[in-house]
């Protein structure tokens, strides 16, 4: 195994790409703490982009269950939640394509047996009468944004949510999308101007 | 007329990585001066704030302990049993799978296409099965040809004679 310096590759300079290369040498404590490190976060991003928390722990776990099998042949050529982030946004693209083509296929027998909460609705909390309003004006323009969020497309999405959630810049957000900079400035500026037009009304 | 002004498609496109802070110091400082002289511009950018800001509404649920567990639980098993989709004999039988599976859709359509054309197109034994009639009574046939062929060659004498000699002559020689 050859060594490069820092100054040669500055990827190295990533703590997380240092444990990857710990895990590579099979060190799974080290494993363990990138779990933990990134479980919050992918499932967090994950909930919003497949819509259930459900699937978003399935799919997390996927993505942790790939890098792992992927440790032999790591190498630090990328910032390891770039990698990460690239593997979840492509699971989350297949995950959502199969629920579109099975909730096609289920569409007669949810129509015949009543209405069913979304999947969306199933994140949000209950309303109960005994709610302060406060609270329930929130949980509604919550329900708003989850609704706009559902206007844009899964790569709309995912930009969003990783300079959202992660502060990912334009650099960070293409290598995890497989996109320049240029394209993901396009992108970002179609998904907040289809969002500011969705939500303004209750933005005022 | 300033509070009008229209500004370019290629401003407006650039409002977003501008909040974002991903534009060069120049654009930056040029797009400035466009929302300066335009109170719509600006509008339009103070929206574009809030609703990002609205994202922060979103549910981020965290990762229950059961997830912990059950991830490295995972992880363990998928190191006991190794993922043989991943090696090279698996991938070398897949592929032949595959290149065998064409083969035999090939072969199949090739079956079907030769069956096809055979149950259409007559053959030659078909076509003598057509004649079957005529062809059991062609002796017949060719012996009634025959005599009526002798009939009238028995009302030309002169030819009958220059026939025979022919016929003699081939035999002499």
């Amino acid at each position: 195994m050859t060594t490069t310096s820092t100054a040669s590759n500055p990827y190295l300079k990533d703590p997380d790409a240092q444990l990857m290369l710990r895990v590579r040498e099979g060190d799974e404590a080290a494993y363990a703490q990138l779990v933990a490190t990134y479980q919050d976060r992918l499932i967090a991003l994950l909930t919003n982009l497949v819509g259930d928390r459900t699937t978003a722990e399935d799919v997390a776990q996927e993505v942790f269950l790939r890098v792992y099998r992927a440790r032999h042949g790591y190498e630090a050529n990328a910032k390891f939640s770039t990698w990460l982030f690239s593997i979840a946004h492509n699971l989350a693209s297949n995950t959502r394509r199969a629920k579109g083509r099975r909730k096609e296929s289920q569409l007669v027998s949810i129509e015949s047996s009543g209405p069913q909460a979304s999947p969306q609705a199933q994140m949000v909390p209950e309303k109960s009468a005994l709610m302060p309003s406060r609270v329930m004006a929130k949980v509604e323009l919550m329900e708003k944004v989850q609704a706009a969020m559902e206007t844009l497309n899964d790569r709309q999405r995912m930009a969003l949510l990783l300079h959202k959630f992660e502060g990912m810049n334009y650099i960070d957000i293409g290598a995890a999308m497989e996109m320049t900079p240029q394209a993901v400035k396009s992108l970002l500026s179609r998904a907040r101007d289809q969002l500011r037009i969705a939500l303004e009304e209750y933005a005022k | 007329m300033d509070k009008l002004k229209r500004v370019s498609v290629e401003h407006r496109d650039n409002f977003v990585a501008y909040l974002d802070g991903e534009l060069s110091p120049e654009e930056a400082k040029n797009l400035e001066r466009v929302l300066a002289d335009s109170p719509v511009a600006r509008k339009d950018v103070e929206l574009l704030v809030r609703t990002y800001d609205m994202l922060d509404l979103l549910p981020r649920p965290q990762a229950t302990v059961e997830f912990t567990q059950k991830t490295m639980a995972t992880i363990k098993l998928s190191d006991l049993k190794p993922d043989v989709t991943q090696t090279v004999w698996y991938r070398r039988l897949h592929l032949s799978i595959i290149a065998m599976a064409v083969a035999g859709v090939l072969a199949v359509t090739g079956l079907l296409a030769y069956a096809g054309t055979s149950r259409w197109a007559p053959t030659e034994d078909d076509l003598l099965l057509k004649d079957l009639q005529v062809i059991k009574n062609l002796d017949d046939y060719s012996q009634v040809g025959q005599h009526e062929f002798l009939k009238r060659l028995q009302g030309q004498p002169i030819l009958l004679e220059q026939i025979g000699e022919e016929v003699r002559n081939a035999h002499g020689r």
